[in-house]
């Protein structure tokens, strides 16, 4: 019997029942259309968040004050037995090798006002190198002004939204503003860049960190930035700061952390989310399949005469199985291949309503979803196929 | 052709063992026309499924075109019915979904023939039966009587050493009966084996010898000719 015998033989035994097919296959398309459009999604948050972290880079570590073992919360967050110093700063600069450069961070919130206009912004309170590290572009001014780490001017680089807010039709370089009590001269406007890590870099407000920390009255930066030199090994670095850290502060309190530590958290996260998100989904897909297994077996049963008259005309019994399996398999494959259409024309709408979200559907996605299709088919198909062969051809030609 | 050596078999109802066959002992010869007769439950149609290799025996052994055919398996006993037997049943057993010509050409579908050759064979064979012009016919859309000549179409398209045919106009008027008796005849007269199962003298009396059953055993044998006087003993009437 050649495949095209088969399906032939199976999609006309198929067509028989239009509708109780077509129900059938209905249930394994809304099973498969659901594995595919979770593990779809899934998928293409992970190629989101990856991108978010692209753009910093992995050759950036990120030092925070404070660790879990000393502060009892988490780095970053909470109080710290010591500060992390801009002095700190400075010298994992001058004393790491494998560091390049640090770049300060200071964060706080403040109103930041022109005239009758203001409103809340995070004041990031930084250095010049810090254009370069985020790859920020000017559509007008300059950036932070080059110099020592202490000297803090008051001056300020606005995100392009809160420029076009506070300075509406006009260019605000060379303009004041203020910030809560502090006349700042505005130096500079950043170019529209979009949201990195749920923090919109068009509402950047940027200051110098000597300044920053007076504005805040604080001792402690936020965090550091620290970039490698080519080839560096991060874990090396990693081990250079921490030591100079506990050198420097009596013990150990900063904790280090990379992007490439942070994303394979995130990605670990990732994964066991949309694996519980397909267990949800394989469960329609085991319903789908009992209701396919249903079918077959109504049909082994209409069939029971048509089974006999195969045995005696020849048929073996290897045969007869792999007949009622390519059943099960079309009906399922054909459900597979229109639920994974459904879903990905879902995937389509989600992209076209959220452009900034890569809604896509991978191939591979596709791939695994029809072969589970199949899986699932053939699977369930099995009982009543092993069934159909254990038929006495006698009693099977004698039924009505 | 077929050599029967003390066949028996013996079913299980609930706690009793109903003997449909025993102590069957018979030789029917290449090119030999032979009619199964008895009454309800003489075992006529049990004797035809162990000669059709559909069921085993319980005892006794069996040959078929001198291959001993006792206990092999189901995939082997496929294989002698795929080489050396056709079957003719009572109800046509004629696929519904498939037309004259794909019924003719499923014993081709699972011994592996080529598509092409199917076809050609299969067309030949509905020729040889008068439906050349049926071929794309439901069995839905044909009548009784050119069901069965597609199913004698069916059963001969492997060119089988053996037709076993079980009351192949039982559900047939006279004239479709005669026109399937008459297609029987001309098979055996070119040399095929018949086996036919019948409560109906007039069928059994185109054979060369009748077997007469009688609770699982052979009553008696007697030439086809003597088939009218056998009418009486089953309560039938000739048609």
């Amino acid at each position: 019997m050649t495949f095209v015998d088969l399906m032939r033989l199976a999609f006309t035994a198929l067509i028989r029942h239009p509708l109780r097919a077509g129900l059938t296959l209905l249930g394994i398309s809304v099973g498969i259309g659901s594995v595919a459009l979770l593990t779809s999604l899934g998928e293409s948050a992970r190629v989101y968040i990856e991108s978010q972290f692209e753009f910093i880079g992995s050759d950036i570590l990120v030092i925070l004050p404070g660790r879990t073992e000393t502060t009892g919360a988490i780095p970053g967050i909470g109080g710290a037995p010591n500060d992390l110093t801009l002095d700190d700063a400075q010298s994992i600069q001058r004393s790491v090798g494998r560091v390049q450069l640090t770049v300060p961070i200071a964060l706080g919130t403040e109103t930041v006002s022109h005239g009758e206009r203001a409103r809340q912004c995070v004041i990031m309170s930084t250095v010049t190198d810090m254009q370069d590290l985020l790859e920020l572009d000017l559509v007008s001014g300059s950036f932070l002004p080059e110099g020592d780490f202490t000297r803090g001017a008051p001056v300020v680089v606005l995100g392009s939204k809160i420029a076009r807010e506070l300075f509406p039709g006009t260019n605000p370089v060379g303009q004041n503003a203020r910030i809560g009590d502090w006349r700042m001269r505005v130096i500079g406007v950043t170019e529209v860049r979009g949201t990195h890590l749920g923090v919109d870099m068009d509402e950047l407000v940027l200051i110098p960190v000597a300044t920053g920390m007076r504005m805040f009255n604080r001792t402690s930066l936020t965090r550091v930035m620290a970039r490698l030199t080519p080839g560096a090994d991060p874990a090396a670095a990693e081990v250079d700061i921490l030591a100079l850290m506990e050198d420097r502060h009596d013990e150990l309190d900063v904790t280090v952390v990379t992007p490439g530590a942070i994303l394979g958290t995130v990605s670990g996260i990732l994964d066991a989310l949309s694996a519980a998100l397909a267990g949800i989904a394989a469960i329609s897909l085991i319903v789908a399949g009992i209701g396919i297994m249903n079918v077959m077996l109504v049909s082994v049963s209409e069939r029971t005469p048509e089974v006999g008259l195969l045995l005696a005309i020849g048929a073996v019994r290897r045969q007869i199985m792999v007949l009622f399996l390519a059943e099960a398999a079309l009906l399922s494959l054909a459900g597979g291949l229109l639920g994974l259409g459904g879903g990905m024309a879902i995937i389509q709408i989600v992209g076209s309503l959220y452009p900034e979200f890569p809604a896509a559907t991978p191939t591979w996605v596709s791939g695994a979803s029809l072969s589970l299709a199949l899986i699932v088919g053939i699977g369930f198909g099995i009982v009543p196929a092993r069934g159909a062969t254990r038929l006495d051809p006698v009693v099977a030609l004698s039924r009505k | 052709m077929i050599r029967l050596e003390g066949i028996g078999k013996a079913f299980h109802v609930g706690e009793h063992v109903v003997h449909a066959l025993a102590d069957i002992d018979e030789v029917i010869r290449e090119g030999e026309h032979v009619s199964i007769m008895g009454p309800s439950g003489s075992g006529k149609s049990t004797l035809l499924n162990v000669i059709g290799c559909l069921t085993d025996p319980t005892s006794g052994r069996m040959s078929l075109d001198d291959r001993d055919v006792s206990g092999l398996d189901s995939d082997a006993l496929a294989h002698i019915r795929q080489d050396l037997i056709g079957f003719v049943f009572q109800s046509y057993q004629l696929i519904s979904r498939l037309d004259a010509l794909g019924n003719v050409e499923l014993p081709m579908v699972f011994a592996g023939i080529p598509r092409s050759e199917r076809t050609e064979r299969a067309s030949e064979l509905l020729r040889l039966v008068g439906l050349e012009d049926r071929g794309h016919h439901r069995p839905s859309e044909l009548s009784g009587g050119q069901q069965q000549r597609v199913a004698i179409a069916r059963a001969m398209v492997l060119n089988p050493r053996i037709l076993l045919a079980d009351e192949p106009t039982g559900n047939l008027d006279s004239d479709s009966g005669e026109q399937i008796l008459q297609l029987l005849d001309d098979l055996n007269d070119k040399g095929l084996t018949i086996v036919v199962v019948t409560h109906d003298p007039a069928v059994a009396r185109r054979s060369d010898r009748i077997l007469v059953l009688r609770d699982g055993r052979i009553a008696r044998r007697v030439s086809g000719s003597e088939a009218t006087d056998l009418a009486s003993l089953f309560g039938v009437t000739e048609t």
